[in-house]
């Protein structure tokens, strides 16, 4: 014992573990913040254990909702009781059926492979992803630098993993991502990297955040923007908006690529994973009055080609692009809470309908 | 296999731990496995040249040791010489000895030639280089042949130095390699140290000024004229950084095993003139030039003032050319040549040649020799990092005529570079003062690589940045 204690190694791994198990550990980074059906933590990243809870209960039947900052309730952080996984519930309740949201803010193509695949390996009844174009990237940007959420994580898991070899994300999956994802689940000291930056950064202006934190903060940048002529107008979001209308054709066109062979791939996986429930799409009510005409032409042409794509074929699809009126809309993307409760009674409806 | 990845560090402990533990025969061979494993996790191919580069130098060596004629020897050297010099030239300089042809297409008439697109094998400059010199050794009578292949294959695959060096002289690691160390605790926790310290240069320092200096180098006309001179001290600043990590790195998980690599820096931000700088600059690829070119060309003589400064700018002509296929970097090689021979000449050959210092000894005129090299250097160093010519002479002319504002958001860069900056001039100004070994002798090592540790997990840039000089 006396020669451990005059190693500086022996000190060295002693205290490495003091930080992993003590220090680090108190850290908010791992506590869940329970809202009313939204578990979300402080950071306003998608909290880590409600992905990572146990198996279903086999008495209940399970829907998990995927989707978007509307079906995350981004505007409404301190109260997840007006935004429609909450009436979906409500409206479910007495019925066998549990809704399980794990919707994200900016949710990207990389979010939404992964944690279907996670909800097929959790025996989900049904996976519901409620979505808009937007959320399928270019498959130039589709990578693992997405800052939203902790869902990359979940590639930790060895069956997660290899089974998104058959996804979009399969190009960036090396034997590397696993173990890095193991290391830093595992490692409190290293998730709590992104809690600390995101805590120091509140008050800093982008430039400096970019500056002090760099990637972990850079990398939400909007990968059009960075394609523009002056760096610093990028990261204040002054783009050249001509430069990126004249690429947002172009984008679509990829998008729409994008969904085909997120569809392709998602086949492969519900056969690899034996997956026994069902996988529908939904597309999201937009407000287009909200929108420029051009990325409304845009949005509409891709449901179009969506909507009668054979690449559906063995999953539900749902329009309801135009499912909400004007009036309730927010944001092109976001509807208030009256919006909130139309939507849900629709959804209601549909996966009542699914799980019969 | 990046130095600042996970799988790295996942993959080195088992392979230290078995050093420890396995008798030294094992215990070779399975060095000599890891290194490959580590160099060819990216690419397996660059196994096959790897092999080739040992089979050929292990070979050669001996026959030309063995050799009972002069003219045997020399053929035996040549057959090594052209078999390094013509992997390098395979897989580094064919493409861009084709694109130069096919310019003369037009003029002399006839089909361009389809270019090889070749990979370019990761280190592939650094150990032809370490190999070359064994066999000009060997040939030099300087050094004995290995006759161990095992440890000759170490060597040439030593996983802490393969991909970006220090460049090491037989006669300094085939000795230390053919045997095994007991390391003591101290000695090991010195090269923790030491691999913390060059993951703190890379991570927290390097990275961070290689975004700032992306995107002034993309755009330098929309950058206001002092941003463009910040990016030019700053590259240096960054490709210093960066690459003596490396090295840092290197030097530390040697010590792990009890291997001690050459230095490969020594403050060189901090040079007062061309000729200091590179001596302090990459000292092992300098000194490889010196001795095996330089030397061979008949060096400097006092007598002979064209020869000498001839021989100068083509000794640095070929280190730039070293470091990439790419006109730029020739360019920067003959601007480095010019400036050392420049120097020579005022030092030596000129009507005013003085063994005293340019600038005087006084504190001013140190500072001034520092500040005019300095700026010398950020000015060269643009045609390292600029892809052409027409690009470069964009850039010097931006950082003319553009507007002389600083705006408030480089601020923040502006000081990191000079922090950078003073650590290096207090430790090298008063480094015979203050010993700062002494100085954090009190602190315990573990208490410093603690530290290190926590710096690196919350102050790191990003992770996994691929070094700058792992594309030469």
């Amino acid at each position: 014992m006396k020669s451990v204690l005059k190693n500086s190694f022996f000190i060295l791994l002693i205290l490495l573990a003091a930080f992993e198990g003590y220090w680090s550990v108190n850290l908010p980074y791992s506590k869940a913040i329970p809202a009313a059906f939204v578990v979300r933590n402080e950071f306003n990243k998608r909290a880590w254990p409600e992905f990572t809870s146990g198996k279903k209960n086999s008495n209940q039947k399970l829907a998990v909702l995927i989707g978007n900052s509307q079906s995350c309730g981004y505007e409404y952080a301190s109260d997840s009781s007006v935004i429609y996984p909450y009436f979906l519930r409500k409206n479910l309740t007495g019925s066998k059926i549990v809704i399980e949201n794990w919707s994200i803010r900016g949710i990207r193509t990389p979010d939404i492979e992964i944690l279907t695949t996670k909800a097929m390996a959790k025996g989900a009844d049904i996976v519901i992803l409620s979505l808009n174009p937007t959320n399928f990237d270019a498959p130039e940007n589709i990578n693992l630098s997405f800052p939203n959420t902790d869902v990359k994580l979940l590639l930790s898991d060895w069956k997660i993993y290899r089974t998104m070899k058959s996804s979009l994300l399969a190009k960036h999956l090396t034997f590397e991502t696993w173990l890095s994802m193991k290391v830093t689940l595992s490692s409190n000291l290293i998730r709590s990297r992104t809690p600390v930056f995101t805590s120091l950064a509140e008050g800093l202006s982008l430039n400096d955040q970019i500056f002090y934190f760099g990637n972990p903060i850079t990398r939400n940048l909007n990968p059009d923007l960075l394609k523009t002529k002056n760096f610093r107008d990028r990261i204040n979001h002054k783009a050249n908006l001509n430069e990126i209308q004249a690429t947002k054709e172009a984008e679509f066109i990829q998008r729409v690529s994008t969904f085909m062979q997120f569809c392709r791939y998602l086949k492969m996986r519900v056969e690899l994973l034996r997956f026994k429930g069902k996988i529908v799409f939904v597309w999201q009510p937009i407000g287009m009055s909200k929108i420029p005409d051009e990325d409304a032409r845009l949005m509409n042409a891709f449901n179009h080609i969506a909507c009668s794509s054979k690449e559906l074929n063995g999953f539900g699809f749902y329009n309801h692009t135009n499912a909400l009126p004007v009036e309730v809309f927010e944001t092109f993307a976001h509807f208030d809470a009256a919006g909130h409760k139309l939507y849900a009674e629709k959804l209601t409806l549909l996966i009542q309908d699914e799980l019969q | 296999m990046n130095f600042n990845s996970y799988l790295f560090f996942a993959l080195l402990i088992p392979v230290i731990i078995l050093y420890r533990v396995l008798p030294w025969s094992i215990g070779k061979v399975m060095l000599v496995t890891a290194s490959y494993v580590f160099y060819g996790y990216a690419e397996p191919f660059y196994l096959v040249l790897l092999f080739y580069s040992s089979v050929v130098d292990f070979i050669g060596a001996i026959m030309i040791h063995d050799a009972k004629s002069v003219v045997r020897r020399k053929i035996w050297l040549w057959i090594s010489i052209l078999g390094n010099l013509g992997l390098l030239l395979a897989f580094k300089y064919t493409d861009f000895i084709i694109e130069n042809i096919n310019h003369l297409s037009g003029v002399l008439v006839f089909e361009p030639i389809e270019k090889m697109h070749w990979l370019l094998p990761a280190g592939i400059s650094f150990y032809t280089f370490q190999t070359l010199s064994y066999t000009v050794d060997v040939y030099r009578r300087q050094s004995e042949p290995c006759r161990n292949f095992i440890t000759f294959a170490l060597y040439v695959a030593y996983f802490p130095q393969l991909v970006a060096g220090p460049i090491e002289r037989a006669s300094h690691l085939i000795n230390q390699i053919s045997l095994k160390h007991k390391v003591d605790p101290t000695a090991f926790m010195k090269g923790v140290e030491r691999i913390l310290w060059g993951l703190i240069k890379k991570c927290v320092f390097a990275d961070r000024l290689a975004l700032f200096i992306t995107e002034v180098y993309a755009d330098p006309q929309s950058m206001p004229a002092p941003v463009i001179w910040l990016a030019m001290i700053g590259f240096m600043m960054q490709l210093y950084l960066d690459f003596s990590a490396y090295t840092d790195i290197a030097i530390g998980l040697a010590a792990l095993m009890g291997v001690q690599l050459a230095e490969n820096f020594r403050h060189p931000l901090l040079a007062r003139n061309p000729v200091d700088f590179w001596a302090r600059w990459h000292i092992t690829l300098t000194t490889w030039f010196r001795d095996y070119v330089f030397v061979s060309l008949g060096g400097l003589k006092r007598q002979q003032l064209a020869k000498s400064m001839f021989n100068i700018i083509l000794v640095f002509t070929l280190t730039g050319f070293w470091h990439g296929a790419n006109w730029n970097f020739i360019l920067f090689g003959i601007y480095a040549g010019l400036g050392v021979a420049g120097y020579q000449y005022l030092k030596i050959f000129s009507p005013w040649k003085t063994t005293k210092p340019l600038f005087g000894k006084s504190g001013w005129g140190e500072a001034f020799a520092i500040l005019s090299h300095s700026v010398y250097m950020y000015v060269g160093g643009v045609f390292f990092r600029t892809p052409d010519l027409p690009t470069a002479i964009h850039l010097y002319r931006s950082a003319i005529t553009n507007s002389i504002a600083l705006p408030s958001t480089y601020v923040p860069y502006a000081l990191l570079i000079g922090f950078v900056f003073l650590v290096h001039f207090i430790r090298e100004k008063y480094s015979h003062k203050i010993s700062f070994q002494n100085l954090i002798q009190p602190i315990p090592s573990w208490a410093v690589s603690a530290s290190y540790v926590l710096i690196l997990t919350y102050a790191s840039y990003d992770y996994q940045v691929t070094f700058i000089y792992f594309q030469f």
